[in-house]
């Protein structure tokens, strides 16, 4: 909260070039994630926070694909080095939202369409639960199976260190929560945030010198709707079907649900972590509340679905808790997580991040 | 570190108020134009179909976004349009309590698209899947072809 937005940049890079054992020397290009200039309100934030991102003198590109961008930002980093143009890129996701007030969803208001929407005094919660609803009464979904998905992601996030919102709670707790626009409550919905995350990501030649455990970025893929949202099912998200399928092609993956091992959805809100497995192929249409129920979520479970704690638990500090769980998903990978360590073996995982007018999917699958 | 710290308003630290003082005045566009005047003068919903796939859209858009090609057709849609989702909203955008609310998208049959507006119900709960609506709309002369010309839509 203290920090700047170029602090929060510096604190995130540093450790990940510490991470890597490497010097800003050593970095060829910076690549950099963040939402709505609205939010730290600085209006060219790429600009402003690069210093922080070790970008000065360097090529640095800013990507934005609303709350699709922390996953976004490590791709951009990908075509960085696939293009064969750099060897060595750090990639930073960035989000101060505590400047804004009244409060930070006011940023949202101007995502809307100005002569449609806007004038009834629209807001993300709404759209949202809309969707909730939807998806609700297509698979015959109830709100407590739902809940289970803020119970686990906020119990997970009690071993994360930078956890926002960790603490026990239970599903009568959730149900019991303030109906802020039903079935939407309180506790179904991830916080405001302000947080930096980083990755670097290198050449295959560059990793070999470094690590004799590194963490591939096997396939990647994104996808975008329309932003009349209105003309959607709702229920199922086919952005994130289309981004997943992407990138399970380009990693050679032809069963998701036999050879995914972790799963890092995103999760702003609980039932997005369920719509967005589905979409991921990591559950059937409507499938995922009752493995969730089951436990197949669990650390301990067959698939573990944001171990990190998520969004529910971690905070949604909206670019940087996409680069978030690439982060959680490289700790698990290389057996790194500490607490948070999941008990199967794990060697592939998924993260994958969405966002702007529930249009976007954004999917990268790792491997160690 | 952030990982350490233990600020959790911006208040506690010292901080500066500023704001960005902006002011946007937006067109609706071509198709938008259309959508608003049939509205103001005929109190209809103005729809574009689009001649190769023959999918029609709501609000009328000067293109077809699968075909690419300029839609030239419109037609009025005939009410009422059907609950396709709803939701009952307690706090208004700066998060301060407010309402309740009761929402829905409402949706046309044979028509992509639809239209987010208030639903007059005395009881929240009444509202269902598929619920029959119609649209309030303000007196002809008070219209202006703005999306607040519908005051709301209410159970046909």
């Amino acid at each position: 909260m203290l920090e700047s937005p170029k602090e929060l940049s510096f604190e995130a890079s540093k450790m990940a070039l510490d991470s890597a054992g490497l010097t800003l020397k050593d970095i060829q290009s910076v690549v950099s994630g963040s939402a709505p200039d609205a939010f730290d309100g600085v209006h060219m934030k790429g600009e402003y926070y690069l210093d922080g991102m070790g970008a000065i003198g360097k090529p640095h590109e800013r990507v934005y694909v609303g709350g699709g961008t922390g996953v976004f930002t490590p791709i951009g980093g990908w075509w960085n080095v696939a293009s064969g143009m750099y060897d060595t890129v750090l990639c930073v996701a960035e989000e101060k939202m505590s400047p804004l007030h009244p409060h930070p969803q006011y940023a949202f208001w101007s995502i809307f369409d100005q002569i449609l929407e806007r004038p009834l005094g629209t807001t993300l919660l709404w759209i949202f639960s809309l969707e909730m609803r939807r998806y609700m009464h297509k698979y015959g979904i109830k709100e407590e199976e739902i809940a289970e998905v803020a119970v686990k992601n906020k119990g997970n996030a009690i071993d994360h260190p930078s956890a926002q919102l960790g603490a026990k709670i239970t599903v009568n707790d959730v149900m019991n929560s303030e109906p802020i626009c039903s079935p939407v409550k309180r506790l179904d919905v991830s916080p405001p945030s302000d947080g930096a995350a980083a990755v670097v990501l290198v050449s295959e030649k560059v990793a070999k010198k470094l690590t004799d455990e590194p963490v591939w970025l096997d396939g990647v893929g994104w996808t975008l709707d329309s932003t009349h949202w209105t003309n959607r099912d709702l229920a199922y998200p086919e952005y994130v079907e289309k981004a997943a399928k992407m990138a399970y092609k380009m990693a050679g993956i032809k069963n998701p649900r036999k050879e995914i091992d972790i799963a890092e959805p995103y999760d702003p809100f609980d039932y997005k972590e369920l719509h967005h497995l589905e979409g991921l192929q990591l559950a059937g249409k409507g499938e995922a509340p009752k493995m969730t129920v089951d436990g197949v979520t669990q650390r301990d479970g067959d698939l573990p679905v944001c171990p990190s704690g998520g969004l529910l638990g971690v905070g949604n500090p909206i670019a940087a808790a996409g680069m978030m769980k690439i982060c959680e998903l490289f700790w698990q990978l290389r057996g790194e997580a500490g607490k948070r360590q999941v008990k199967k073996d794990a060697r592939t995982g998924v993260a994958q991040a969405w966002g702007d007018l529930m249009q976007v999917g954004t999917v990268a699958v790792m491997r160690s | 570190m952030p990982i350490l710290e233990k600020i959790s308003q911006a208040s506690q630290a010292r901080h500066w108020t500023d704001s960005i003082p902006l002011e946007f005045h937006y067109t609706a566009g071509v198709a938008g134009e259309e959508f608003r005047r049939e509205l103001k003068r005929n109190g209809r919903f103005l729809a574009s179909e689009c001649s190769k796939c023959k999918n029609s859209y709501v609000p009328a858009r000067m293109f077809c976004p699968s075909c690419f090609i300029e839609m030239k057709e419109t037609r009025t849609l005939e009410e009422p349009g059907y609950v396709y989702s709803y939701t009952t909203v307690n706090r208004n955008r700066t998060g301060e309590p407010n309402g309740p609310v009761t929402l829905a998208l409402i949706r046309f049959e044979g028509v992509k698209g639809g239209i987010v507006h208030k639903l007059n119900v005395s009881e929240p709960s009444s509202v269902t899947f598929g619920m029959k609506v119609v649209s309030i709309l303000k007196e002809a002369s008070a219209r202006t072809g703005a999306l607040t010309d519908i005051l709301a839509f209410k159970p046909a």
